[in-house]
């Protein structure tokens, strides 16, 4: 291309002044482009399904295998204790419940009655994560709720996990 | 406070940002005006 | 961009304090730093912590995350609109193209501080400052997609030029806010689906929490109103001086080239540096040494 070969052309002479801006520009356009195809490549393919709920994971349960994908459901109260390596639990979603093994230390905000992403795959009927993520809610209350009139927000929505 | 100094970090780079910022294009300007004839200005 | 540095003040002389303020910009500055000041205060000592799903005190990254992102999308928005009325012919002028680029220059800078204040925010409540999901990932695709806008407006051509094409840009890359903003309820998402602007009309959050987000988005909007104004006007300042710089480049260029001291070329000063850079402090010296 005609473009390309002026764009590559030593730019230290006298004219070479002029053809600079446009090496930057062509320099700048690639960089900017492969940087975004890499986001869309990166982002867009784990974005658009970035996880499956327990019910839908357990349905395609034979044909996942092994692969990793990521897993989303509630921690069940009382299910959560302390392994050597980690911490085991049970999550649920829709009424399908899965066991995990999350092997790591999970973040500060976990705990039961909370939903979770966990990265990580089926091992036998269980699954097994080494990253786990915690999924907070858009409602946001207060911490110590008595302290205001509760004239707030719709009847019946108190603190979560208060 | 919890997490205060993940807070503190927070709160210290908005402000620090928009406070460099801030200060980078008044002093740009200073340095524009004095080269710009006033009647251009179209602020003054 | 070069002929900027090199341009001489004709006007070295003028006893008025050159500068992008004014009496109206200094009262705006004046409310925008009291209003920041009541926000801190509002965020860290009036209001509430969150209940602990929400992570306590994490909830106070929601005062400076949530108005940036908001007026990261006006800013995007204004560039759009000046955009589309430099496009246009019966409107087109110098005007609209420059408020677009400052527009558009801050709508990058609040971008970024949404990501750095979600990043940290997430590091708590979720566990990592990253991940690749709908809302991050297309909002990091709009933040690149600002610099390129903001990098086709650096690009040396011809003004009419570069202009039409970073309008164009700007529209485009406008597209992607409404993807941005309704990512978490068209995908699955880590991010939390909306609190205030929701679709049935209910605020998800309650007294001084509400109040307090909404004071910080009135807090942002005079720090955008604050910053677009001076940043215009130093972009009007770089206009004129790159319009009456056309006409001398040639002689600058002649000057450069190793008439460097010679007293005839009026005005042009001895660089102080080899080809100074906008940005760099070789060309921060050059118009001191002529103030008055």
């Amino acid at each position: 291309m005609a473009l390309t070969g002026e764009a590559t052309a030593p730019a230290a002479t006298a004219t070479g002044r002029a053809r600079r801006p446009r090496l930057r520009l062509w320099v700048a356009g690639v960089v900017i482009v492969s940087a975004l195809g890499m986001l869309l490549v990166q982002g867009l393919g784990n974005a658009t399904l970035y996880f499956r709920n327990a019910d839908e994971a357990v349905a395609q349960r034979d044909e996942l295998g092994d692969r990793r994908f990521r897993l989303q459901g509630t921690v069940v109260g009382g299910s959560v204790r302390e392994v050597a390596d980690g911490v085991a639990f049970t999550i649920e979603y829709a009424g399908v419940s899965v066991d995990v093994l999350h092997r790591g230390d999970p973040p500060e905000l976990f705990q039961p009655d909370i939903p979770v992403v966990l990265e990580g795959s089926f091992a036998g009927e269980r699954f097994e994560s080494d990253r786990m993520m915690v999924k907070h809610t858009s409602d946001y209350r207060e911490e110590h709720p008595d302290r205001v009139d509760g004239d707030y927000g719709p009847a019946g929505a108190d603190a979560p996990g208060a | 406070m919890r997490f205060a100094g993940y807070l503190a970090a927070g709160y210290t780079i908005v402000l620090g940002s928009l406070a460099a910022y801030a200060a980078r294009i008044v002093a740009k300007g200073r340095r524009l005006a004095r080269q710009v004839p006033v009647e251009e200005q179209r602020w003054r | 961009m070069t002929t900027l540095r090199d341009e001489t003040t004709r006007t070295g002389a003028r006893p008025v304090p050159a500068s992008t303020g004014t009496a109206a910009t200094r009262v705006l500055g004046g409310v925008t730093l009291l209003a920041l000041g009541v926000l801190l205060y509002l965020a860290f000592v009036a209001s509430p912590a969150a209940g602990p799903s929400q992570g306590f005190d994490a909830v106070r990254f929601m005062y400076v995350h949530v108005p940036s992102a908001w007026l990261a999308y006006l800013s995007f928005a204004v560039c759009a609109l000046c955009s589309a009325l430099y496009l246009w012919r019966r409107t087109r002028s110098r005007f609209w193209d420059l408020l677009a680029g400052a527009s558009a220059e801050v709508g990058t800078l609040f971008i970024a501080l949404t990501l750095v204040t979600g990043s940290i925010w997430g590091r708590i409540t979720w566990g990592v400052y990253w991940t690749w999901d709908a809302r991050l990932t297309t909002t990091a695709v709009l933040f690149v997609m600002f610099l390129g806008y903001l990098a086709v407006r650096r690009v040396a051509l011809d003004v009419e030029v570069r202009s039409r094409r970073a309008a164009v840009v700007g529209i485009i890359a406008f597209l992607n806010v409404p993807i941005v903003h309704n990512s978490v309820q068209w995908w699955r998402t880590l991010h939390q689906e909306p609190t205030v602007l929701r679709t049935d009309l209910s605020p998800q959050i309650e007294g001084l929490m509400l109040y307090t987000l909404l004071f910080g988005v009135l807090t942002f909007t005079l720090l955008y109103a604050w910053l677009v104004v001076h940043r215009f006007r130093v972009a009007w300042l770089e206009d004129r001086l790159e319009a009456a710089g056309l006409g001398r480049a040639i002689a600058e260029r002649r000057a450069e080239a190793g008439l460097d001291e010679d007293p005839a070329v009026e005005g042009v000063p001895a660089p102080a540096g080899p080809a100074p850079d906008p940005s760099g402090p070789a060309g921060r010296t050059t118009p001191e040494v002529t103030a008055p």
